[in-house]
């Protein structure tokens, strides 16, 4: 991350030098934005900034980076953290079942459906529910976000509802795969034989002892996804026309906003880190090994 | 009409047969041994007369408890069954418990599939269970975690899980196999006394001549899959009739006075 | 093969795909780029077998010429990964602890980008095309590759006939020539076509976004994005590009998984 950033203020001299043609005026704007600086210098500043929750000022119009991100925060947060929801109450049942299944005809499918899930693009998915929610049957509004923010929460759900509905079906099919897995592994452990010596059926057993253990590896999982979440989150904003930090980074990117999207990226960055970081959290909660780490 | 009647009962895993042509009978309150080498097929005996037999597996016979067919019954029927008439307890202690799963908690699981207790009344009756398979201070035991316990610890756990409902037939299977020589001694005085408390009647399965004779009055003896033997254990040290039977005990009497006998103490 | 139905179903999708991309070369029902708003959105006919996109154009030839854009940038972005990757994988295997960890390092920055932001930021520097696309999701992928190549060739380094050819002074070269390379081949074949299917898909999600393949050479991302504005008149138009990836890309995950299953045998996974 912090090496691909490094490429883009070297970047911004040549492009400066494109926008602005005159050399003085060239001089003036190098001087103000300190380009003038070595490069290490230049990103020491950028860092130290950065950390302080600073990240700058747009070079080409002069709007607050921080300011702008968590304008549209505002939108791209929940979209992902629903998606993330939806993902999870999706994929863990539905692997469980194709677990406890997988010998027979309902297991494999559901098994093949997630082979399916995994090779259909986010976008078309996007489109094809669009299609069916928003122009046959109209229920659904088809992108655009209510202008007035959260304060017409219904409405913004609304909105949130198909977004969500296709970033989570992407991320279930492969989460889906390693509930299955993990259920499969916990199938085989001799605490699930000694579960079943107590009288408890299959299903029984699986919910009350499965869960817990092949939910773990889900999480962790997760955790890891969480950049091709925010890549999905990029597209599903494009597609539904939702104004998040995806499609201000395609415009930025559109009009070569570099410190904008260099602030971006950053952000984007950090927060992934935190996420990781809450996630590791989250799986020592649940499991008491991990909590006594030897 | 006996209480367990097995018979005629053949496993097979495809064309592989693991276990061929096994009859015997159980009253109630009895106490049965099955002795043989790993492969000869005894757990597969266990694990059919308490329906946990793989899904790969083939099987003909009969099994009948208390006059009900056990082979034909379902999983859902099979489940009303384990833990509140049968149980069994599982070889290896390390992996028979869920790591994730508070001991307690695992402990009254047959207690809440097969009865209807309140929260309090299961804890009450885990703890109560800990102290009666000897396991030391059972207030705080219920609240550990498997990880936190020693292995002998972790067997008397799963010896109370099987004995929580009061089944009329406990099955061990290798209990002592993993633990310590010292441990070993120990559970096996456990499961002597809980046994004798409730009238359980028995199946005990090992390897091991020697621990096995002390804990049960008949026994059969497997090998590959055939039961070559079937005699009291007196019978079986006294006048061993097929030839792999006299190995084994020729075998045990080299070690014989590692224990005393604690069937012989109890009816005398 | 008969058992290997993941194999079967894999090469035959896959098959499919090329077989339209070389027909594409020699013949097409109509210049896909030919623009002709007399049939604009026209539904399927005979004439038209997929019908015609806002400008006229036939669904049917976009998606066959489509599928030879989707097909070579996977294969140039499976050659960029590939050799990317397995030459980062055995090198830093192979490479003294302190330079070997900072390698690792840097596999691992890389590794948390995901190929798309990555092309999206160079395309941000460089313009967009199908040039900086493939760069991007190469170099991105080649990061996995080059993870799970270096544990590999560990596991192989540390085995017994490595230890004994490097007591007996092979040269190093020698060693991954005749050791390294051949065991792990299996698993750069499953590798190459996982690779493949994460390819296409980012290509078509870039095209899809506007930062891949230009206009107006035809693209499946593209033909979907532009048929998304008029769905409301047509939308089995938005159909037939998704089909052509979901198709394309399943076929290289089966593909992988059926290579996978015949060509090592330990990972057998159905136990009773």
């Amino acid at each position: 991350m912090f090496f691909l950033l490094r490429t883009l203020p070297g970047d911004l001299a040549s492009l400066k030098l494109g926008v602005d043609a005159n050399p003085e005026a060239l001089m003036q704007v190098r001087q103000e934005f300190g380009l003038d600086q070595s490069l290490v210098a230049q990103y020491i500043e950028w860092f130290s900034d950065a950390a302080r929750g600073d990240l700058g000022v747009s070079m080409l119009t002069g709007a607050d980076i921080s300011q702008e991100i968590l304008n549209k925060a505002t939108v791209t947060l929940p979209l992902i953290g629903l998606a993330s929801v939806l993902a999870i109450l999706f994929a863990v049942p539905l692997g469980m079942y194709s677990a406890l299944n997988f010998r027979n005809r309902r297991g494999i499918g559901v098994s093949a459906a997630s082979q399916l899930g995994i090779a259909i693009p986010t976008f078309w998915v996007g489109v094809i529910l669009i299609t069916i929610f928003a122009v046959k049957f109209q229920i659904l509004p088809s992108g655009g976000f209510p202008d007035e923010g959260w304060s017409s929460w219904a409405n913004c759900l609304e909105s949130l509802i198909l977004p969500s509905t296709t970033l989570a079906l992407g991320q279930g099919a492969i989460l889906m795969r390693f509930a299955r897995s993990a259920t499969i592994d916990v199938i085989q452990q001799d605490f699930f034989r000694t579960a079943r010596s107590t009288g408890l059926s299959r299903g029984q057993a699986i919910r009350i002892h499965g869960i817990r253990n092949a939910i773990v590896p889900v999480i962790s999982v997760l955790g890891v996804q969480i950049a091709t979440l925010i890549v999905g989150a990029i597209i599903v904003e494009s597609v539904f026309s939702l104004p998040g930090i995806g499609q201000m980074l395609l415009q930025d990117v559109g009009i070569r906003d570099y410190t904008k999207v260099q602030g971006t990226v950053a952000a984007t960055t950090a927060a992934v880190f935190f996420v990781s970081f809450l996630i590791d959290a989250i799986i020592a909660l649940i499991n008491p090994k991990a909590r006594t780490s030897q | 009409m006996k209480f367990l009647e097995v018979n005629k009962l053949t496993i097979k895993f495809g064309d592989k047969t693991v276990v061929n042509n096994l009859s015997f009978d159980l009253a109630a309150g009895d106490r049965f041994g099955v002795i043989g080498e790993s492969g000869s097929g005894k757990t597969m005996i266990a694990l059919a007369i308490i329906g946990l037999l793989p899904d790969s597996a083939s099987f003909s016979g009969s099994i009948r408890l208390d006059g009900e067919e056990l082979l034909s019954l379902g999983d859902k029927q099979m489940s009303a069954f384990r833990g509140s008439k049968v149980s069994m307890v599982f070889q290896e202690p390390l992996t028979a418990l869920n790591p994730l799963m508070r001991v307690g908690k695992q402990i009254t699981q047959p207690l809440r599939n097969h009865n209807r207790l309140s929260a309090r009344e299961c804890l009450a009756r885990a703890i109560e269970l800990c102290a009666s398979v000897g396991l030391p201070d059972p207030e705080q035991t219920v609240r550990a975690y498997p990880h936190q316990l020693s292995g002998g610890q972790r067997q008397r756990v799963g010896l109370a899980i099987a004995i929580a409902c009061n089944p009329k037939l406990l099955i061990v299977d290798e209990p002592t196999t993993a633990l310590d020589v010292t441990v070993q001694r120990e559970v096996l005085q456990t499961i002597n006394e809980l046994v004798k408390q409730h009238s359980t009647a028995l199946i005990f399965i090992s390897h091991d001549l020697p621990v096995v004779s002390t804990m049960v009055e008949t026994i059969a003896v497997m090998q590959s899959g055939n039961c070559v033997e079937q005699a009291s254990m007196s019978a079986l040290f006294d006048q061993p009739q097929h030839e792999y039977s006299k190995r084994i005990v020729d075998l045990a009497r080299a070690t014989q006075n590692r224990f005393t006998t604690f069937t012989t103490k109890a009816t005398s | 093969m008969n058992q290997n139905r993941n194999l079967f179903f894999g090469l035959i999708m896959v098959g499919f795909s090329a077989a339209t991309a070389l027909l594409s070369v020699l013949w097409t029902p109509y210049d896909p780029l030919e623009i002709n708003p007399d049939v604009s959105l026209a539904k399927p006919s005979w004439s038209h077998l997929l019908g015609t996109d806002v400008l006229g154009r036939d669904v049917l030839s976009n998606l066959l010429v489509g599928s030879r854009t989707t097909l070579i940038t996977a294969f140039l972005v499976v050659i960029i990964t590939m050799a990317l990757g397995v030459t980062a994988g055995i090198s830093t295997a192979l490479l003294p602890k302190r330079v070997g960890r900072a390698a690792i390092y840097a596999i691992d920055i890389v590794l948390a980008l995901p190929a798309v932001l990555f092309a999206i930021v160079l395309a941000a520097i460089y313009g967009p095309s199908t040039f900086t696309a493939v760069i991007a999701i190469g170099v991105a992928t080649s990061a996995a590759v080059a993870q799970v190549t270096r544990r590999e060739v560990t596991v192989i380094l540390n085995s017994d006939y490595v230890v004994a050819a490097r007591a007996c002074n092979s040269s190093k070269t020698r060693i991954v020539l005749r050791h390294i390379l051949p065991n792990i081949r299996a698993s750069l074949f499953v590798q190459a076509s996982g690779a493949a299917a994460i390819a296409i898909l980012a290509e078509s999600t870039l095209s899809y976004l506007g930062l891949g393949t230009t206009p107006p050479a035809p693209s499946w991302g593209r033909m979907l994005a532009s048929s998304q504005q008029y769905l409301i008149i047509d939308p089995i138009v938005a159909l037939w590009p998704g089909l052509a990836i979901i198709v394309t890309v399943l076929g290289f995950n089966l593909l992988g998984d059926g290579l996978r299953e015949s060509l090592d045998p330990t990972l057998r996974k159905s136990r009773s």
